[in-house]
């Protein structure tokens, strides 16, 4: 009868709506077992090699098999899943890498793996050739994203645990790379460009200004030179080379464009302005990268000149200003992103991820890029041809007062001109005061070595 | 599917069988009870046949089984039989079966319930009575009466208890 | 063997198979002694023999909801055992045997469909001495009420006696009386009220995760009673209810108090260790069960709290397997499926088991998608899989009902022929 049918029609309705909930369920369950796997205490772990093979990460590693001091470069950049670090690449990717699936359960001797990008033995080169000195590196391919060179001093050795953690240095268990320090002269690069988009190639190259070795501002205030004696009459190219303080105040000022106009170059850069919106980060494979950012107020005022000259309150990570050379480098104005992570296998060895290469929207447009990319060719050609002889390397040096004056940070950012070699790169060597390293013996190093590395 | 046969080779092939075991027996065990439930099913309808005096309402060429322990006749469409005859009410009058016997209740209708031509609030019905609701009327029965145009069997004198 | 006739043999001897198999099962993989088992296997088989023979003393039409259900409490009585080391665990025993009374008392109770409408007060009054139960007896406000070591939840209890409540036949909807200017059925009138009443009991013990299971009963009820008058769905309603329904819903998110919007928003992979936990644990179970489980009595989410109730199922997948505990969920759905292939005869039946598989349906979605993260978690039983004993009893009684509904009694207000008048002396008289 319709009356009992009707109760019957509801009930079957309720019994299939449970059964399609509970199938997705369980498609749902076998799907993402991995990633519920990668969570637990003591899930098997692969391995992570370099693009050569070495291996950087061992969950059984020990010194005898590896050599002491193996791992020490690397550690606090690929890290482990003691917990201990967390924006290191094995803790956020260990999904990827835990020796599981839902059928076969957890395997010891799965096949899980991460292939990076990295040149292990160029990174250590690097590494041993900062000396006593601390600081950080970083260098990719600014064509295709693949990170060869990636390491932050001082480091820990995992090798050696953490019971001994209050005894190391200071910053040893974060790869600096990927966080924002003052930045320096290194950040008139992002002026320069700004200038170039807002009144053009001829109108930046029309503008002259002198300095004497002081330039008291608008506001009153005194800039001052790092050359006492000053750089005379410049124009943009040669106050680059000469990373000339008191031209790049008076560029600032003039009249010519508005610091609307710096702002929205540095907006379409990814630096965050006065606190606005919310602060983001990059991600590198699983890795937060934190973005630039700065306070400028007004073209007058002495904080914001020397915020467009990198210091101020401007901060900006290694890695950050590394992918904007690329940005240059490309003469298009469009960065590419970088990663770590080249191809993962599961763990039955098949392959389980591929990367593959991703470029920004533009974020200043060609021609600027076209005409930063000659400016810093130009630096390079006159005052860096040591670096990669043969090669012409676009450059920026910067020297970032830290501590509140207190010590100073010695960088450099630049990137090859050659199609064959396209590496970016960016340099920050600690406490500069001392000087038994200078960072163009570095980016030498670093240069020469991966350039044979990868021939 | 190599994946599939290097799992069942690393397993212990005892393990293997008792989880094919366990699991074959609950299929087969839930199969059984499926089985037996649709034979139960048949059993209840046994039931019900005699619990309902195996009665059914005629009228015309049409006939209704009455397979509830309370039938709503009437006009509206969800009535359980369904009457197109605009004399007869949405809601007209209700069947009841109670040890084999069936009743019917009328429901405040317009045209009012007739069981053999006798207005009736509620009454107990019988096979064979005519009951009218507004301008239908149709007949008790039960199944293995003969139909009209059938050799009718004799009836018996006396006649049947009203009430 | 058994009273209606047909021959049960096949089916008993799978039952105990079946139990035979998932102690072997227990034997080879387990590791265990063989005295523990020993006893668990008594205690299964016994449990078996013993439903069966009570089962086999009633007079009933169908069987098979005896039976199916011996087969899941026989394998939620070796679950619930073999939890982190294989030992018999006494009390869940005890509560399938009550479970298996109040199957019994359930059948017996509301058979007579006819009776339990003609009481209905009465079942009224026994709520409303529940709820006054609920707000004296237990401290603050708690569902429980702690009598020595044991526990009582009288909202459980609750269950059955709204699901009679919203039960209806069609006489009782037809009686309908005048209120202001509408027609209303009383019965209706009288449900809603008692809905809104237990709602607004359990909003205030906070025991939240058992709404939606009255929620589910209640909306059974009226869509049988909205859909009931009319064949087709009566759009309109449908369509201002549904609207009603997700206004309260929105409500009931923006203004649920702190502890519950932080249940309703927890990542639990971000706060593992936190708010999380108890799903986590369960996930993380889950997959390294796999397929076919690590073997009964090998797991490690015994550790964790409400693994035995809350989070069973991942225990049983993280022991048993995926394979297995998605079994044991079709034994439980063809539980329900019974009252489809033999349907009621009466519309209060009807209702009646569309209640009882609504507050089935609605606890197992609870309990099994809010701990697998589906859905945000609550604390609420899987029907005789769970511990807890009045829950047990709860479902055992629900399970009665569904069987009353295929062995029912027809008894109407029994419209007997009126007894002849007795005469009066002159009538008598003058009639000789």
């Amino acid at each position: 009868m319709k009356s009992i049918r009707r109760g019957q029609h509801l009930i079957t309705l309720m019994l299939l709506l449970f059964l399609a909930v509970f199938g997705f369920l369980i498609y749902r369950l076998q799907k993402d077992a991995g990633f519920y796997m990668s969570h637990a205490r003591n899930a098997p772990l692969g391995l992570v090699y370099d693009r050569r093979g070495d291996v950087l990460y061992d969950p059984n590693a020990t010194a005898d098999q590896y050599g002491e001091d193996h791992f020490l470069d690397i550690s606090n950049l690929i890290g482990d899943d003691a917990g201990q670090m967390t924006n290191t690449l094995v803790a956020n990717n260990k999904a990827a890498l835990t020796n599981y699936s839902f059928l076969l359960g957890e395997q010891a001797d799965g096949k899980a793996a991460v292939y990076t990008t990295l040149d292990h033995d160029v990174n250590r080169a690097v590494y041993d050739a900062f000396g006593k000195k601390n600081g950080c590196a970083v260098a990719y391919n600014y064509v295709t994203g693949e990170i060869y060179v990636c390491f932050s001093k001082p480091s820990i050795d995992i090798l050696d645990g953490y019971e001994n953690i209050d005894t190391l240095e200071s910053g040893s268990m974060l790869c600096k790379v990927f966080y924002p320090t003052v930045p320096g002269s290194t950040m008139k690069v992002l002026t320069t460009v700004a200038a170039l988009e807002h009144m053009g190639y001829d109108g930046l190259m029309s503008r002259s200004f002198s300095c004497s070795g002081t330039y008291t501002d608008l506001g009153g205030d005194d800039i001052r030179c790092h050359q006492r004696s000053g750089h005379g009459q410049q124009d943009v190219v040669k106050a680059f080379e000469n990373s000339c303080n008191p031209f790049f105040a008076q560029l600032v000022e003039d009249p010519g464009w508005s610091l609307d106009d710096i702002m929205e170059t540095y907006r379409a850069m990814g630096v965050r302005i006065n606190g606005e919106g919310e602060a983001q980060s990059m991600d590198v494979d699983g890795i937060s990268a934190f973005t630039a950012s700065t306070v400028l107020t007004d073209k007058t005022d002495f904080n914001t000149q020397w915020g467009c000259m990198g210091q101020g309150k401007t901060l900006v990570s290694p890695l950050q200003m590394m992918v904007w050379q690329s940005a240059v480098a490309n003469a298009d104005g469009r960065t590419t992103a970088p990663y770590l992570i080249a191809r993962t296998t599961d763990v039955s060895g098949n392959e389980s991820y591929t990367a593959s290469t991703s470029r920004s929207e533009a974020m200043f447009t060609a021609e600027s890029a076209a005409h930063m990319r000659e400016i810093m060719l130009t630096n390079g050609r006159d005052r860096y041809s040591s670096l990669l002889p043969g090669t012409t390397v676009g450059v920026k040096s910067g020297t970032a007062q830290v501590d509140n004056g207190a010590s100073e940070n010695s960088l450099l950012t630049g990137f090859v001109d050659d199609p064959a070699f396209p590496v970016a790169f960016c340099i920050v060597i600690e406490d500069r005061v001392g000087g038994e390293v200078s960072n163009t013996d570095i980016a030498g190093k670093l240069l020469q070595t991966l350039k044979a590395s990868l021939a | 599917m190599s994946e599939l046969l290097s799992y069942l080779s690393s397993l212990d092939v005892p393990d293997l069988v008792l989880c094919a075991v366990a699991v074959v027996f609950l299929d087969v065990f839930a199969l059984a009870i499926v089985i037996k439930a649709s034979q139960e099913a048949k059993l209840c309808r046994k039931r019900w046949e005699h619990v309902s005096a195996g009665m059914e309402l005629r009228a015309g060429g049409e006939t209704w089984p009455l397979e509830a322990d309370e039938i709503l006749l009437g006009r509206h469409v969800s009535a359980d039989i369904r009457f197109l005859d605009s004399s007869v009410s949405r809601y007209h009058a209700v069947m009841t079966v109670t040890g084999g016997v069936w009743s019917i209740t009328d429901l405040d209708s317009r045209a009012g319930t007739f069981v053999n031509d006798r207005r009736v609030k509620q009454s107990p019905l019988h096979a064979g009575d005519i009951i009218r609701l507004g301008g239908t009327e149709m007949v008790l029965c039960p199944h293995d009466a003969p139909r009209p145009g059938e050799a009718v069997p004799k009836k018996k004198k006396g006649g049947r208890r009203r009430v | 063997m058994f009273k209606n006739g047909l021959s049960y043999a096949g089916t008993i001897i799978l039952l105990l198979l079946s139990h035979a198999a998932m102690l072997g099962l227990v034997l080879v993989r387990s590791g265990t002694e063989t005295l523990p088992l020993l006893i668990l296997t008594a205690a299964v088989l016994g449990l078996d023999l013993v439903g069966i023979i009570a089962a086999a003393c009633y007079r009933q039409m169908t069987y098979t909801l005896d039976l199916i259900l011996l087969g899941i409490l026989g394998m939620s009585l070796i679950y619930q055992s073999c939890f982190g080391g294989v030992s018999l665990s006494v009390k869940h025993l005890i509560t399938c045997v009550t479970a298996l009374v109040a199957c019994e008392v359930g059948f017996l109770v509301t058979r007579d469909h006819d009776r339990i409408r003609r009481q209905k007060k009465w079942i009224y009054a026994l709520i409303g001495v529940l709820i006054l139960a609920i707000l004296t007896l237990t401290g603050g406000r708690s569902m429980w009420i702690n009598i020595g070591s044991f526990s009582i939840q009288p909202s459980e209890f609750i269950k059955p006696c709204y699901i009679l409540i919203c039960a209806a036949s069609i006489v009782e909807l037809h009686k309908k009386v005048k209120v202001l200017f509408f027609w209303v059925s009383v019965d209706t009138l009288c449900m809603c009220a008692m809905t809104i009443v237990i709602f607004g009991l359990q909003w205030w013990c906070r025991d939240l995760g058992s709404l939606p299971t009255f929620g589910a009963v209640f909306g059974c009820a009226l869509v049988c009673r909205l859909c009931y008058p009319r064949a087709k769905i009566n759009k309109p309603a449908i369509a201002i209810l549904c609207i009603g329904g997700l206004v309260l819903a929105g409500a009931a998110w923006m203004l649920a108090p702190p502890y519950v919007q932080e249940r309703l928003h927890v990542d639990i992979w971000a706060d593992q260790n936190g708010a999380g936990y108890q799903q986590c644990q369960a996930l993380i179970g889950i997959a390294r069960g796999g397929w076919l489980g690590a073997g009964p009595g090998q797991g490690a989410l015994h550790r964790v709290f409400a693994h035995e109730s809350d989070i069973v199922f991942a225990t049983i997948c993280e022991e048993w397997g995926l394979l297995y505990a998605g079994l044991t969920v079709v034994m439980l759905l063809i539980l329900l499926t019974t009252v489809l292939m033999d349907p009621p005869k009466s519309y209060y039946h009807a209702t009646m088991a569309a209640g009882v598989v609504a507050v089935f349906l609605a606890q197992m979605a609870l309990n099994i998608f809010g701990s697998c993260n589906l859905i945000p978690f609550t604390g609420v039983t899987l029907p005789f899989i769970s511990q807890g004993g009045s829950s047990m009893v709860t479902c055992g009684f629900l399970v009665g009902m569904l069987k009353a509904g295929q062995s029912p009694l027809f008894h109407h207000e029994a419209l007997r022929p009126p007894k002849p008048k007795r005469r009066t002396d002159p009538e008598r008289r003058a009639h000789a």
